[in-house]
């Protein structure tokens, strides 16, 4: 590690950095052993810094926050193994949703022959059948805050996903559906925002490049030409590792 | 997997082993979805996290707000979470600085942030001094009294601010180059006065 990268490790460990260079330093400690303790240890020393600060809630916020945990799905645990005739199924229920989805994406998302992967071997051109299609393709659904549905599909080969938007309430002009890709910090990019934007059609499909090992997908609402970073709480979040 | 860097921070004790250790149960009795367990996660750091995102954001209904957040993330993903990589404590804590930090960038994207830094009414030894004074656990406000000043002012601006280096750099009016390393010199000097393990 460069002598000017190194000093970063501790503006890093206090969340001082701007998100590029968060990133820029978090893909270097990822190939960097000695760095990474550094960085663990500064942090659990933040940690303490954090546990200083101590002060009791209202204690009406106790019966909120169980009350919401009551109410909200927990993500499944990390899949051991991945079974042959459940992930048949599972793609061709995929290739349904998503061919449902290609009258959108043929005018959303460069023309792509959706439809034929019904029927078709899928077009090796077709970057959202690929994803479909790749060997370690895993799939996960969830309901949104507000109606909807939000389907990714994760291709961690790739790189890639497909998210698949349902019946999502439709949105004042001024205002977008935006995705999100979250790593497991917490940190949030940018995946775009839905073809659709402002949520009028019944079914959309979009592609994510980039998805690193251990990101979710979270959808949230924004003013229209979307955000830096998420404005709001996600409306949902699907986690496919 | 690719390694995240993020979770080598589990790697390290935060609490005394068997407060830990009980936390720790309750988290993995949560992600099992056991409801009383996830009460008992939320008593035994709802205190830590509601008193840092206060301490950030400067704003109880926010950090109310962050409070909750976190614990439904917590309650989420405690399906996934493994003692042997850490602490519960360590997880949550992080998280809360985090969602906290964003919370008041997101806020002063704006021009008034830009003002704050600019004009910064408020001094900064003021501000690090209150954060300082105002500290229930002894240890820190020890070792914090151990730092060099520069470190100190640049350490708790950043934390407890929430301000990026280069703004703590505007705000103490020292280079940034300058700001990097104090921050680091700073927490590496915590880490041992604290004794923080590997």
């Amino acid at each position: 590690m460069s002598a000017d990268l190194h000093t970063l490790a501790g503006a890093y460990a206090l969340d001082a950095l701007s998100p590029e260079e968060t990133r820029a330093f978090a893909e270097h400690l990822a190939q960097c052993q000695p760095c990474q303790q550094e960085v663990a240890e500064l942090q659990t020393t933040a940690v303490h810094l954090g546990l200083a600060a101590s002060e009791p809630p209202p204690p009406t916020l106790r019966t909120t926050v169980l009350e919401a945990a009551r109410q909200t799905r927990q993500v499944p645990p990390v899949p051991k193994s991945t079974d042959g005739a459940r992930r048949r199924w599972d793609r061709r229920r995929l290739r349904l949703l998503a061919a449902a989805a290609a009258a959108v994406v043929v005018a959303g998302a460069g023309g792509l022959a959706l439809g034929q992967a019904l029927d078709d071997e899928p077009q090796p051109q077709d970057p959202i059948a690929a994803v479909i299609d790749a060997p370690d393709a895993r799939a996960d659904t969830v309901d949104l805050r507000g109606g909807g549905t939000m389907t990714v599909i994760r291709s961690e080969q790739l790189d890639r996903a497909v998210v698949v938007s349902h019946d999502l309430p439709a949105l004042p002009i001024d205002r977008t559906y935006q995705l999100w890709l979250v790593d497991r910090a917490g940190d949030a990019r940018s995946a775009g925002l839905l073809a659709d934007a402002s949520g009028t059609k019944a079914v959309d499909a979009h592609l994510v490049r980039g998805v690193r090992s251990g990101d979710q997908v979270a959808i949230t609402r924004e003013p229209a030409g979307g955000s830096e970073q998420p404005t709001m709480t996600p409306l949902g979040v699907t986690s496919v590792t | 997997m690719a390694a995240d860097p993020r979770r080598r921070l589990h790697s390290v004790d935060v609490e005394p082993d068997t407060e830990r250790r009980s936390v720790d149960r309750a988290l993995v009795a949560a992600g099992r979805g056991d409801e009383e367990a996830f009460a008992d996660v939320y008593d035994a750091l709802a205190p830590s996290v509601y008193g840092l995102a206060k301490r950030v954001v400067r704003d109880p209904a926010r950090a109310e707000e962050i409070t909750q957040d976190v614990f439904l993330s917590v309650w989420r993903f405690a399906t996934r979470f493994d003692p042997d990589k850490g602490s519960a404590g360590t997880w949550v804590m992080t998280l809360t600085h985090r969602r906290s930090v964003d919370v008041v960038r997101a806020e002063e994207a704006s021009s008034r942030r830009e003002d704050r830094v600019a004009s910064h009414d408020t001094p900064f030894d003021a501000v690090s001094e209150q954060v300082t004074s105002r500290l229930e656990a002894e240890p820190v406000r020890r070792c914090l009294g151990a730092l060099t000043e520069l470190q100190r002012e640049a350490v708790t601006l950043a934390y407890y601010g929430g301000y990026t280096y280069p703004e703590v750099s505007t705000l103490l009016q020292v280079n940034l180059s300058t700001i990097k390393t104090r921050i680091r010199d700073g927490l590496i000097r915590l880490r041992d006065c604290l004794g923080v393990q590997p």
